[in-house]
């Protein structure tokens, strides 16, 4: 059985941007050990705004994230230690190779000291190829990018990973891929934090699925219990079905 | 981590398309600039050796017979042209270039150029009407060149990190935001130190190769101290960047933010002061009216001292006392004329200094009147030229009181051929007219204003800096 | 569907950020410098008035030839409150006496007053143009092929049924009416500011030379706008375009005038040396020459008085005997009257060769100058918008090409009257009336100045007194019939045709970059780089 501290906690999670949209209402999530929690939702329904707040670049209205036990408004810097982040879609730093992005976020982690040998080994790892090793970002496809982007979070080894719709976009291979990737992490008993829209991913994947709508979580399941729902049929009619707030 | 920020940066600037542009364009522009200046140089020093000599030619036949001579005696004091007019020209070509001394009637007058010729003010017609002269000096590459490319450096500093999505993955490590800014501030500092240095590096050694006037110790201190202050002023346009690419939404409207900026704080602001110059209180007599205004102070001085002569009855005055009593009209005379030139010299000077205020708003403007302090050209060389003219007048009349003077001990003395001897003397000993420079020590002074208002606008913009980004979202 | 193009990139400029900090940037230095400069000019225009006043008040009540000073008064145009030129710095007027005879070549009074005026400029209405709506220009350009590639939009227009060269039509003429637009409402404003304040007459000839430049300024930034256009569809980054761009900015609107015009002063500088070396050797082969011929008239015996009133009135600049003097005296004036001014006119004449050698020589180079700025199309404008304004130089060259041919009509008009005899010293009629006749007899008789030596002097004898005393009225000089000067300012037809040769060119510009784009644009990728 997992552990029964959580690395990533939202506490009683709210808030309004300042024109009055309620982004996120009571959000309670947390995630262990060794767990990958997926959440679903439309755009807009918060998934982002979640992820934002555990990285402290909005303040919460009311409410708080803790990264492993750690309050994220009170120390960032501290709570900052412990997570890794694979942001949607990033272009990365265009002009400089795979190697020399993943060597500055690995600095900036805190892992100074590696050798050459050890960042290729991480980008091995996510089945980038050789030659682009030591190739500008800028002529990378999509799903090279997401690779890097991924390789940029393992080597910084935290114990909590926050992804947002890390295989949007992706083609089926490339995100089978990543899968197989995050499968890895979650085995070496990191937390895991997924925002995404694939249903079928997060069915495979997730240990946890939540189901965002409107800024609230109105379900989460266990993957035992995905085995006898369908996840699709339940996602779409909480989709169709009235607005949760007026 | 605060390294690795900057060192990413700086490969990143270096590495790129708009740095070798820079370099390329500072370099050509310092050689074309030196070689303008050398070549110009010789002619000026040329210009100005023969003015020397020709105050020496005076003051020998002076030397032979002081006394039927005195009234030839006209001296050109000007302004020596020096090498530190490279790195900033000041527009000293366009001011008075000097004083003329004269002994009999002794007077000190501005002069507009090396030799009073009539009609020369028709030759000297070039009038260029642009909005945009610029002396082509080092000062004009800092203030213009670097710090253009000090904006095109860091415009998008912030904002295009946030739109190609690294500014949220940097920000997901551990720091403070501050040093995010920081380490743009560094890197970019240090990428514009680099054509500096080089330009300098490179116009010191042609000044050196190619030059008349050896190579100098204090040529070397002009050149530091330029660099110091260059680095102060390009500093703030690297914050304004920095600055503009935090408060624009997106990497295009931070450039519309900060070239509108250059535009203004280098541009347009410098070139208003211009407009005040038509304000009444700003308005000076023409060179005529002076004159006019000159000989009737005279006048007015004649007959109040007529007067005062005739109520005290001059009979049973002996020669000397008579002689004294001339001397003294004579001296009242000169000084009220003179007294008229100095006041108008010194409301021209004090309407543009006043007018010249309006440019403290831009730093760009600050930078060159502090460059122009420190090398001691323009306004701030005439200033002190006049100053070292009015001394050398006096060490004059004082070398002729006390070695050539007729008259009896004590009384008063002024030059006139009645009260020195026409015996030959030795012309070595005559005081000469030269242009000292002042000690870097009191030039910095001079600079000290402007340089402490570039401090001051450094300070306040990185302050802000810093604030506004405390308040950035990051996503 | 053209049409579609031009409307969507009309709007999408025009509600873009940088179009209206640039136009509103424009607008605030446009309104601060036509305020003060229209409050200069007409301060430059009351005293051009009082000063015509004063000139024409002085030419009644002249005594004699000798005392009369000519003032010609440069009228200031409304023009320079937009295109500064050189007309604040030049000077306002031009005099020429008889008695010391020289043919103007360059301006009094003026801004010249304060000889450290030229460390301070002004930025005025065309520099507004040249340097924000340059910028505007390149700012709405740069990434009208480049960016719309990275938007991923360019394909998405290509996969319609439009020609390539229509898309590139439609996005010139849309920046262009956007450009049109703004810069109308400048140029509006501008003379809106000018219309609102007070005293300041709005001719028909300010507001055509107002057209003639702002159509001029439209094919300028067209050029403008080609170029960005040209440029955008060279590159894949919009990045790169506009650092391109921006280099080009640097270089041909700052740099290369400057240092061209830098290096022509130099040249000028070096070469108009014909004053300055001859004019003193002329001037003291002058006055040898008046000393030598003066020598050569056989002295005698005489005595002279000088009308101490006009003398003192004028300062000492005229000659003006008293009517109480001998008939030798009266004689031997008229001689040196004829000899001195006949050599001041000689001499004045030689002295203005000298000088319109150096104008040649400086006339020269500024125009090989100029025909190699015309390359540089900012330098071409801004060569427009001197011609098209006539507050430069050339204006200034002439205006003193008319005054020169002024003087010799007035010289002219002089001999006929005679100015150069008699009446150029003596007041009032040449017969005298029975009390001066009597008056002169007394003198003549008296005999304290009969022991002076061989010569005229000044008469100091008993009856002084009543000779100075004497103050008879004087019928002034009639110089109703005196040659008036009237400045011939350019016409507009003159001034388009100055400009043509630069407009030409600036067509030629446009139209090359055309070609060049739409080439450039018939091979472009508009695939988004992924």
């Amino acid at each position: 059985m997992a552990k029964q501290v959580s690395m990533l906690k939202a506490d009683d999670l709210s808030k309004r941007y300042e024109d009055g949209v309620l982004a996120l209402d009571h959000l309670n999530l947390d995630v262990r050990p060794g767990e990958v929690y997926c959440l679903l939702g439309a755009n807009g329904a918060g998934k982002t705004t979640t992820i934002n707040l555990f990285l402290n670049f909005i303040p919460p209205t009311t409410g708080t994230c803790y990264i492993k036990g750690i309050d994220v408004t009170k120390d960032p810097l501290e709570a900052k230690k412990y997570v890794s982040f694979v942001s949607e879609n990033v272009m990365l730093y265009g002009n400089f190779t795979a190697r020399q992005n993943l060597e500055f976020f690995a600095k900036l982690g805190g892992k100074t000291n590696l050798a050459k040998e050890q960042y290729y080994q991480v980008m091995r790892r996510v089945s980038l190829q050789e030659k682009a090793f030591e190739q500008r970002v800028k002529t990378f496809s999509k799903g090279m990018r997401q690779k890097l982007g991924i390789s940029i979070a393992i080597i910084k080894d935290a114990p909590a990973v926050l992804l947002d719709e890390p295989t949007a976009g992706l083609d089926p291979k490339a995100a089978e891929e990543f899968l197989e990737i995050l499968g890895e992490l979650k085995n070496e008993g990191k937390a895991i934090l997924m925002s995404t829209h694939d249903i079928f991913r997060a069915k495979e994947i997730g240990d946890r699925v939540g189901i965002m709508k409107e800024g609230r979580l109105v379900m989460e399941r266990t993957r035992e219990e995905l085995q006898y729902e369908d996840l699709v049929k339940i996602y779409i009619d909480y989709m169709k079905s009235e607005p949760l707030t007026a | 981590m605060f390294k690795d920020l900057i060192k990413r940066q700086l490969i990143e600037d270096i590495m790129s398309l708009k740095f070798l542009i820079n370099i390329v364009l500072i370099l050509t522009a310092v050689i074309v600039f030196s070689l303008i200046f050398i070549k110009n140089y010789h002619n000026l020093l040329d210009a100005y050796s023969k003015s020397r000599m020709n105050n020496e030619k005076i003051l020998m036949a002076f030397s032979k017979t002081p006394s039927s001579n005195l009234e030839y005696v006209t001296l050109y004091c000007l302004m020596e042209p020096r090498t530190e007019r490279l790195i900033s020209d000041a527009y000293e070509e366009k001011i008075p270039q000097g004083f003329l001394l004269t002994a009999r009637p002794y007077l000190i007058q501005a002069k507009k150029q090396a030799e009073e010729v009539m009609y020369t003010q028709i030759s000297k017609r070039e009038l260029v009407s642009s909005a945009f002269s610029y002396s082509p000096d080092l000062t004009f590459i800092v203030q213009f060149l670097l710090s253009f490319f000090a904006i095109v450096l860091t415009f998008n500093a912030v904002s295009a990190e946030k739109e190609n999505g690294t500014l949220r993955l940097v920000f997901s490590n551990s720091f403070k935001s501050a040093y995010f800014v920081l380490a743009k501030y560094v890197s970019a500092f240090i990428t514009i130190c680099l054509p500096l240095l080089l330009g300098l590096i490179l116009s010191l050694i042609l000044l050196a190769v190619l030059s008349v006037t050896p190579f100098s110790s204090s040529l070397v201190l002009n050149f530091l101290s330029f660099l110091i202050i260059s680095l102060l002023y390009l500093s703030i346009f690297i914050l304004i960047g920095i600055l503009c690419s935090i408060i624009g939404h997106s990497s295009k409207m931070s450039l519309v933010l900060s070239l509108l900026s250059w535009i203004f704080l280098v541009i347009i602001i410098p070139r208003s002061s211009g407009m005040l110059l038509s304000l009444k209180r700003f308005d000076v007599p023409a060179e005529e009216e002076i004159r006019e205004l000159a000989f009737k102070a005279e006048g007015a001085t004649i007959a109040r001292m007529n007067k005062q002569m005739a109520e005290n009855s001059m009979k049973g005055f002996d020669e000397d006392r008579k002689k004294e009593m001339k001397l003294r009209l004579n001296y009242e005379r000169n000084k009220s004329i003179q007294d008229i030139y100095d006041f108008y010299l010194r409301k021209k000077l004090s309407a543009i200094k006043t007018i010249r205020a309006i440019n403290y708003v831009s730093p760009a403007s600050l930078f060159e009147f502090s460059a122009s302090s420190m090398a001691g050209t323009g306004l701030s060389h005439f200033e002190n030229l006049w100053q070292q003219t009015r001394q050398f007048g006096n060490d004059f009349v004082s070398f002729l009181k006390d070695n050539i003077n007729t008259l009896k001990k004590g009384s008063y003395f002024y030059p006139d051929p009645d009260s020195i001897s026409n015996k030959p003397i030795d012309f070595n000993a005559i005081p000469k007219f030269e242009d000292k420079q002042l000690k870097l020590g009191e030039r910095m002074r001079d600079a000290l204003p402007y340089i402490s208002l570039l401090v001051f606008y450094n300070l306040f913009i990185f302050i802000f800096v810093l604030y506004r980004f405390q308040k950035y979202d990051v996503r | 569907m053209i049409k579609a193009i031009i409307k969507r990139e009309f709007l999408d400029n025009i509600l873009s950020f940088k179009f209206i900090a640039c136009v509103l940037a424009a607008l605030i230095v446009i309104s601060m410098c036509t305020f003060v400069l229209t409050a200069d000019y007409k301060d430059r225009l009351k005293n051009y008035d009082k000063g015509v006043a004063l000139a024409k008040e002085a030419l009644s009540g002249v005594p004699t030839y000798s005392c009369l000073t000519v003032q010609i008064y440069k009228k200031p145009s409304p023009l320079s409150i937009f295109i500064s030129g050189i007309e604040r710095k030049a000077g306002s007027r031009v005099e020429f006496t008889n008695i010391l005879m020289e043919i103007p070549t360059f301006l009094r009074g003026g801004g010249t007053k304060n000889e450290f005026s030229d460390m301070v400029s002004v930025f005025d209405f065309s520099a507004v143009v040249i340097v924000v709506f340059t910028l505007l220009a390149i700012l709405l350009s740069y990434n009208s092929i480049s960016g719309e590639k990275e938007d991923g939009v360019l394909s998405l227009i290509l996969s319609n049924s439009l020609p390539r060269y229509k898309l590139l039509l439609g996005k010139y003429l849309g920046g262009l009416i956007s450009i049109a637009v703004s810069l109308a409402l400048c140029f509006l404003w501008g003379i809106l500011i000018v219309v609102f304040s007070r005293n300041v007459e709005v001719s028909s000839e300010l507001l055509t030379s107002m057209v003639l430049l702002y159509l001029l300024s439209l094919i300028y930034l067209s050029f403008i706008l080609l170029l960005g256009i040209f440029i955008s569809s060279r590159t894949k980054s919009s990045f790169i375009s506009l650092l391109i761009l921006l280099a080009f900015y640097l270089i041909f609107v700052f740099l290369i005038p400057q240092a061209f015009r830098t290096y022509t002063a130099g040249r000028i500088h070096e070469q108009t040396k014909n004053v300055e070396k001859n004019s003193q050797f002329l001037l003291d082969e002058r006055s040898k020459k008046i000393e030598a011929t003066l020598r050569n008239v056989p002295q005698t015996k005489s005595w002279i008085l000088r009308d101490q009133f006009y003398m003192e009135l004028y300062q000492g600049k005229a000659n003006v005997l008293s009517r109480i003097n001998p008939p030798e005296t009266i004689k031997k004036q008229k001689v040196y009257t004829s000899i001195r001014t006949g050599t001041e006119r000689e001499y004045a004449e030689k002295i203005h060769e000298l000088v319109d050698k150096d104008l040649h020589i400086e006339y020269r180079i500024r125009r090989n100058l100029n025909n190699l700025l015309a390359l540089n199309p900012p330098s071409s404008f801004e060569r427009t918008t001197e011609l098209a304004a006539d507050t430069g130089v050339d204006s200034l060259n002439r205006f003193f090409q008319q005054i020169n041919l002024y003087w010799h009509q007035y010289m002219r008009y002089m001999e006929d009257k005679g100015a150069f005899g008699l009446k150029y010293f003596y007041p009032g009629p040449e017969e005298l009336t029975p009390y001066e006749k009597e008056l002169i007899k007394k003198i003549n008789a008296d005999p304290s100045w009969q022991t002076a030596p061989g010569r005229t002097i000044l008469y100091r004898g008993k009856y002084l007194k009543e000779a100075m005393d004497y103050k008879p009225n004087i019928p002034y000089i009639d110089l109703n019939d005196m040659p008036v000067f009237k400045f011939q300012p350019l016409g507009l037809s003159e001034k388009i045709g100055a400009c043509f040769i630069h407009m030409i060119v600036l067509i030629f510009y446009n139209l090359l970059f055309l070609i060049l784009a739409h080439l450039s644009f018939n091979s472009y990728d508009p695939r988004k780089r992924e």
